[in-house]
C-alpha cells in the first residue's frame, strides 16, 4: 500500500513538474494569434478568420512576442519565470528565471529584449534561456521598437526614452516624451509615439520626433489614447485608440484617410493577410477590417490584449 | 470589601451607560439601514432617469451638461464621466492613476449593471454611499452616471450640535447616576440603621429601636427588627427581675439565720428563747430548701426536651396526691369534694402531672380559709380545682404563672410560697401539649382548669 502511495506520490510530481506541452501549431500556418490575459490563453486564428488552436495558460502571463516566427515568448508582470514555446512542437524550449515585473518584450531574431518595470531594467535574452546583457532604464520601461543599430525603449512612468545599442545594451542617448506613452512606430525617419495621456487629461496625439536627433518635430490629430501602430500592405498606418473605440488609417503623411469604431476598448492593432486586426479588450472579439471597413470579428477569450501575426510564406 | 450600595450602584450605572451606548448604536443602525438604503433607491430613481436620456454613440457635451444641471438643483451629487482613464479602460497598463471605478466594477458597467458602492471614497475624501449606472453602447462603456451623497456619520450630521449632545448625554448621565444614588441611599440608609441598631443591641442596650418609615420589605424587616429587640428586652428584664428576686428571697432567710447564729455566738439568747429560735433557723433553712428545690425544677424542665406520655388515671393521681399533703390539709381543718370520672384516662406524663397537681393544691390550701371546702371535678379531659379562698382581681390573673409574680405585692413569707410553683405547674403543662387556665371572684375563691390530652386508645 505504501508503495503504491509512493508511486502515487511520485507521479505527482512528474506531472506537476512535466514539460509544459500544446498542440502545435503547423510551420506553414498564418496565424493571427491574441493573448487573453482576464482568463490567461491564446487563441490562435486561421485566415480563414476561425480559431485553430486555443492554448490554456495556467499561469497569468500578461504579454508574448512571436520570436523566429517558430517561438512564442510568453511572460506576466507578477510572474518570476518566462517561458519559450515552439510552436511547431507545442512544446517548452526553455524557461527564463527573471525577477517580477516584466511588462514588455519585443523580439529581433533570436535575441529577446524583456523590460522590467518592477526593476526599470532592460534585458537582453537569447533562445537557450540564458541573460545576455542587462541594462538600466527609466521608470518602468514599457513598448520598445528597433532599427538595424538602436533599441527605442519608451519608459511608461518616466518623461524620457532611452535608445540602446541593438548588440549590448549600451544606453545611447534619451528623449524627452511625455509620461505614460505607449506604441511606436517607426515611419522612415520619424518616430511616432502614442499614448494614453498624463493624469486626467487623456492624450489625443501621436507625436512625430526625429530618429536621429530625437526632436519632436509635429503632431497627429489622433482620437483618445493612440497607443497601437500598425502598418498595411498598402502603405497606409493604422492606429488604434483605445479611449475612443477608433481605429484611423493615415498616410505617411500623418494625413488622415478613414476612421472607425472597432470593438469595446482596443488596445492591439496588427496587419494579417490583406487586413487589419484589432483585439477589444472589453468584448473579447477580434475584429478583420479591410478598405476600412469590419469584415469578420472572432470571439475570443476574456480580455484579448495583445496580438501576434504570422504569415509563414513572408 | 465593596459596600453593597456601592455595588449596585456601580451596576446601575453600567446599565446606564450600556442603554446610552445601545442607543447610539441603535439609532446609527437605523440611520444606515433607513436613511441610507432610502438615499440610495432615490439616487437609483434619479439614475434611471437620466440613463434613458441617453440614446447610444459617444456620450455628448449636451448630456452632460444635463447631468450637471440636475446636479445644481438637487440635494444628491450628480456627474457623468466618459474619460477613459476614469472609466479605467487603461487597467491592464500600470497606470498611476486613482480611477473612479475599478476592473470588477467596469466589467459588471459593461455587462449593463449598476454598481452601488459605500464606504470611503478618497476621490471625495469621506465616506459616501454612491451608485453608478453605465452608458453602454455595443459593449462599450461609453460612460457612467455617477451619484454619491455624502454618509455622514451621525456624529458628523450634528458635527455642529455635537458638544451640545455630548453635554446633553453627560447631564443625562450624571442625573441618572445621581438619582439612582439618592434612590439606593434611600432604600439603604434603613439597613444602615438597622446595622447599627443590630450593633447596639449587641452591645446590650435592648431599649435600641429604628424607625419605621415605609411599609416595603425594608419596612417590614425594621418592624420584625423592632419586636425582635421588644421580645428581647422583655426577657432581659424578666431575667433581671428574676434574679433580683431570687437573691432577695434567698437573702431573707440567709439574713435571719446569720442573724441568730451571731446571737448564739454573743450568748445573747436566753435559755427560754432558744427553743423559738431554733424552731426559726430550721423553718428559714426549709424555706431556702424549697426554694432551691423550685429553682432546680424550673431549670431542669427548661432543659427537658422529650416527655414520656402514658395513660394516666386522673382519679388515681388526684388521690395520692391529697395523700401526699394530707399534713397541711389536716392543718387547716379542709374538707374535700371530689367529682372525677374514675375512667378518665389522659396522655401525660405521671411524675410532671403529679407536680403540677401538687403545685395547684398547695396553693389551693395555702389560701383557703380554715375549715374551706376544695372541689375537685372533671368535664371530658379538663380537671377543675375551685378553692373558697380570697379570690384574685382579673389584673392578675394573666400573670399569675410568671415566676415570682406577686398578686400581693408585699406578701410576706407567711404564706409560704417561693413564686414559682404556678410557673412550674404552666411549664409543665405547655410541655404535655395541655392548657391552663384560671377562672377567678374575689372573695369567693379562685378556680384552675387543667386540660390534658385525651388518651386515645388503639384498642378500643
Amino acid at each position: 500500500m505504501r508503495k503504491i502511495l509512493i508511486l502515487v506520490f511520485l507521479c505527482g510530481i512528474l506531472v506537476g513538474c512535466s514539460v509544459t506541452s500544446f498542440n502545435p501549431i503547423n510551420s506553414s500556418t498564418d496565424f493571427v494569434a491574441s493573448l487573453n490575459t482576464i482568463e490567461p490563453s491564446i487563441d490562435f486564428i486561421s485566415n480563414k478568420h476561425k480559431i485553430i488552436q486555443t492554448w490554456k495558460l495556467e499561469a497569468a502571463y500578461t504579454g508574448f512576442t512571436l520570436v523566429s516566427k517558430d517561438y512564442i515568448f510568453l511572460y506576466g508582470y507578477s510572474l518570476n519565470e518566462a517561458v519559450l514555446i515552439q510552436l511547431s512542437t507545442g512544446k517548452k524550449v526553455a524557461t527564463y528565471s527573471i525577477h517580477e515585473g516584466s511588462s514588455f518584450a519585443y523580439a529581433v531574431g533570436d535575441s529577446i529584449y524583456v523590460a522590467n518595470g518592477k526593476e526599470n531594467t532592460l534585458t537582453l535574452l537569447d533562445l537557450k534561456g540564458k541573460e545576455v546583457e542587462k541594462a538600466e532604464a527609466g521608470r518602468y520601461p514599457m513598448s520598445m521598437i528597433a532599427d538595424e543599430k538602436y533599441l527605442y525603449v519608451i519608459n511608461f512612468k518616466d518623461t524620457f526614452l532611452s535608445v540602446f545599442t541593438l548588440k549590448d545594451l549600451q544606453l545611447v542617448t534619451t528623449w524627452d516624451i511625455p509620461t505614460s506613452s505607449h506604441g511606436l512606430y517607426m515611419n522612415g525617419n520619424e518616430l511616432w509615439i502614442g499614448g494614453h495621456g498624463a493624469g486626467s487629461q487623456p492624450n489625443k496625439v501621436i507625436r512625430k520626433y526625429n530618429l536621429q536627433s530625437g526632436q519632436l518635430q509635429g503632431e497627429i490629430e489622433a482620437s483618445m489614447m493612440p497607443i497601437g501602430f500598425a502598418q498595411a500592405s498598402n502603405g497606409q498606418i493604422y492606429v488604434v485608440s483605445h479611449g475612443s473605440n477608433y481605429v484611423r488609417e493615415f498616410t505617411k503623411e500623418g494625413n488622415l484617410m478613414s476612421s472607425i469604431k472597432v470593438g469595446a476598448n482596443p488596445f492591439s492593432i496588427n496587419t494579417f493577410d490583406d487586413t487589419v486586426v484589432v483585439a477589444g479588450y472589453d468584448d473579447h472579439d477580434v475584429y478583420f477590417l479591410q478598405n476600412g471597413k469590419i469584415i469578420n470579428k472572432v470571439s475570443v477569450g476574456k480580455g484579448p490584449f495583445q496580438l501576434i501575426t504570422r504569415e509563414a510564406s513572408k | 470589601m465593596k459596600k453593597l450600595s456601592f455595588k449596585i450602584w456601580m451596576l446601575l450605572l453600567a446599565f446606564i451607560t450600556i442603554t446610552i451606548v445601545f442607543l447610539v448604536i441603535f439609532s446609527n443602525f437605523l440611520y444606515e439601514e433607513l436613511y441610507v438604503q432610502h438615499t440610495e433607491t432615490s439616487m437609483k430613481e434619479v439614475a434611471k432617469n437620466i440613463q434613458r436620456t441617453y440614446s447610444g454613440g459617444v456620450v455628448t457635451d449636451d448630456f452632460i451638461k444635463q447631468t450637471e444641471a440636475y446636479n445644481r438643483f438637487s440635494n444628491i451629487e450628480v456627474f457623468t464621466v466618459r474619460n477613459p482613464r476614469e472609466l479605467s479602460a487603461c487597467i491592464p497598463f500600470d497606470i498611476d492613476y486613482d480611477s473612479l471605478i475599478g476592473a470588477d466594477e467596469r466589467a459588471k458597467l459593461i455587462a449593463g449593471n449598476p454598481v452601488t458602492k459605500r464606504g470611503f471614497e478618497s476621490r471625495f475624501d469621506r465616506e459616501v454611499v454612491s451608485v453608478i449606472y453605465p452608458l453602454v453602447d455595443e459593449n462599450r462603456l461609453e460612460g457612467i452616471i455617477y451619484l454619491y451623497v455624502p454618509l455622514t456619520k451621525i456624529t458628523e450630521l450634528a458635527s455642529n450640535d455635537i458638544f451640545f449632545l455630548i453635554g446633553i448625554v453627560s447631564l443625562l448621565l450624571i442625573a441618572m447616576a445621581f438619582i439612582s444614588l439618592k434612590s439606593l441611599q434611600r432604600v439603604l440608609t434603613p439597613l444602615a440603621k438597622l446595622k447599627e441598631a443590630a450593633i447596639s443591641m449587641a452591645n446590650g442596650n435592648y431599649d435600641t429601636r429604628v424607625e419605621v418609615k415605609s411599609q416595603d420589605e425594608v419596612g417590614e424587616l425594621a418592624q420584625t427588627f423592632n419586636q425582635m429587640a421588644a421580645s428581647i428586652q422583655e426577657e432581659d428584664e424578666k431575667k433581671q427581675d428574676f434574679l433580683s428576686i431570687v437573691s432577695h428571697e434567698l437573702r431573707t432567710p440567709i439574713s435571719y439565720i446569720k442573724g441568730y447564729g451571731e446571737a448564739f455566738e454573743q450568748n445573747l439568747v436566753s435559755e427560754e428563747q432558744k427553743e423559738e429560735i431554733y424552731h426559726l433557723i430550721v423553718r428559714e433553712a426549709n424555706r431556702m430548701q424549697k426554694l432551691t428545690n423550685d429553682l432546680l425544677t424550673v431549670s431542669r424542665t427548661e432543659g427537658i426536651e422529650s416527655v414520656e406520655i402514658s395513660p394516666l388515671i386522673v382519679a388515681e393521681s388526684i388521690r395520692e396526691v391529697i395523700h401526699l399533703e394530707r399534713s397541711n390539709i389536716q392543718g387547716k381543718k379542709l374538707k374535700f369534694s371530689i367529682d372525677v370520672d374514675e375512667e378518665l384516662i389522659l396522655a401525660a406524663d405521671e411524675q410532671m402531672t403529679k407536680r403540677i397537681l401538687i403545685n395547684i393544691m398547695e396553693n389551693a390550701i395555702r389560701y383557703s380559709p380554715v375549715g374551706a371546702t376544695i372541689f375537685i371535678a372533671n368535664s371530658n379531659n379538663t380537671i377543675t380545682i375551685k378553692d373558697e379562698g380570697c379570690g384574685i382581681e382579673a389584673e392578675h390573673l394573666t400573670h399569675i404563672t410568671e415566676r415570682f409574680y406577686r398578686v400581693n405585692k408585699a406578701r410576706s413569707r407567711s404564706d409560704g410560697g417561693t413564686g414559682l410553683g404556678l410557673s412550674i405547674a404552666s411549664q409543665l403543662i405547655s410541655m404535655q401539649k395541655g392548657k391552663l387556665a384560671f377562672t377567678s371572684e374575689v372573695g369567693k375563691g379562685t378556680t384552675v382548669h387543667i386540660t390534658l390530652p385525651i388518651w386515645e386508645d388503639s384498642f378500643i
